[in-house]
């Protein structure tokens, strides 16, 4: 299972690759299809060329840095979300571990099968679960914001500061 | 830098106290103690953030967690000047290296004996400390219990 980081990273050269591959090849069309170059003569059409190329190079490197830059958001952005999603799309009725019934191996699970059983099984795909850094993350900033709840109610003592809730997700 | 223990001491009575200490420089990630060693130094942090942590139970692995954090001005170990005299956290330079003053609490009780004024004032600082520490963690305590009647009844 990719952790978190390298989930951001690969996300970031797919952006950059994309940027930089589209940044090269829109640049070198617009540039070429300018009035200002000239593709008369061979001299002319060397340095066109090469003014092409380099405008190209330019804004292919700068779309590689943008596309990097919007893969590492987006990677950032979409690691956890998708987790979640995954995670409540397979999470089972029941969140109780001690009333939540034991699952039967997958072997003994799996159906027979018509054609052939000589093919192996893929095995179960497990839970997908926070990496441990990101859960301890997680406690810590719980932890942080109980005690800046906990500090509020300290300042002016009321019912109300006592149980005020926060926005960690440990608790939402 | 002010320091709360040492909050309504003369600068000189202040001073005499930081003489007693020495500065220690904690490298980020080093532990300044863990867990259960033995309290005889109580410690004023100058610089950095110092991270307070207790081991849990996470996936079956031990984690430190945390617990709280110090910045400057602020007095790490109380410990050292309450029996049994052993530290009940772990305390480790955060993101960042750090500067503690180590006060060894032998010296600190002889200045006690010494300086009776000023050993009541840092008494009386050390009480505020410990005091907001059980408001604060009494709060938090409260608050989880709370959500785990929430839990168990629903």
């Amino acid at each position: 299972m990719a952790t978190y980081g390298e989930w951001i990273m690969k996300s970031a050269r797919i952006g950059a690759s994309l940027g930089g591959v589209a940044g090269f090849f829109c640049a070198a069309y617009i540039m070429a299809t300018m009035d200002v170059l000239s593709w008369t003569g061979v001299v002319d059409t060397v340095e066109s060329v090469v003014v092409v190329f380099i405008f190209a190079v330019m804004i292919g490197s700068l779309c590689t840095a943008i596309g990097g830059l919007a893969g590492l958001v987006l990677g950032f952005v979409t690691s956890p979300l998708s987790r979640v999603a995954f995670g409540a799309a397979t999470r089972s009725e029941s969140s109780n571990p001690s009333v939540q019934p034991e699952l039967p191996l997958a072997k003994a699970a799996a159906p027979a099968r018509f054609f052939s059983d000589r093919f192996p099984i893929s095995p179960a795909v497990p839970p997908l679960q926070v990496p441990i850094d990101v859960l301890l993350l997680q406690i810590e900033n719980h932890v942080r914001l109980e005690q800046a709840a906990a500090e509020s109610f300290i300042a002016f003592p009321s019912q109300a500061r006592l149980h005020s809730k926060t926005t960690s997700p440990f608790v939402n | 830098m002010t320091h709360e223990l040492l909050n309504g001491l003369s600068s000189v009575e202040a001073g005499q106290v930081l003489d007693l200490g020495t500065r220690l420089i904690v490298p980020r990630g080093v532990s300044l103690f863990r867990l259960g060693d033995p309290a005889d130094r109580l410690f004023l942090t100058e610089r950095g953030r110092i991270k307070l942590t207790l081991p849990m139970q996470v996936r079956g692995r031990e984690e430190d967690v945390f617990v709280e954090e110090r910045p400057p001005g602020q007095t790490v170990g109380w410990s050292a000047l309450i029996p049994p005299y052993r530290f009940t956290l772990t305390a480790t330079a955060a993101l960042f290296e750090a500067e503690v003053i180590a006060l060894p609490r032998e010296a600190l009780l002889q200045y006690f004996a010494a300086n009776p004024a000023a050993g009541y004032k840092i008494a009386l600082n050390l009480a505020v400390i410990i005091g907001h520490r059980l408001q604060l963690f009494q709060t938090m305590w409260l608050r989880e219990m709370q959500r785990t009647v929430e839990v168990r009844s629903a």
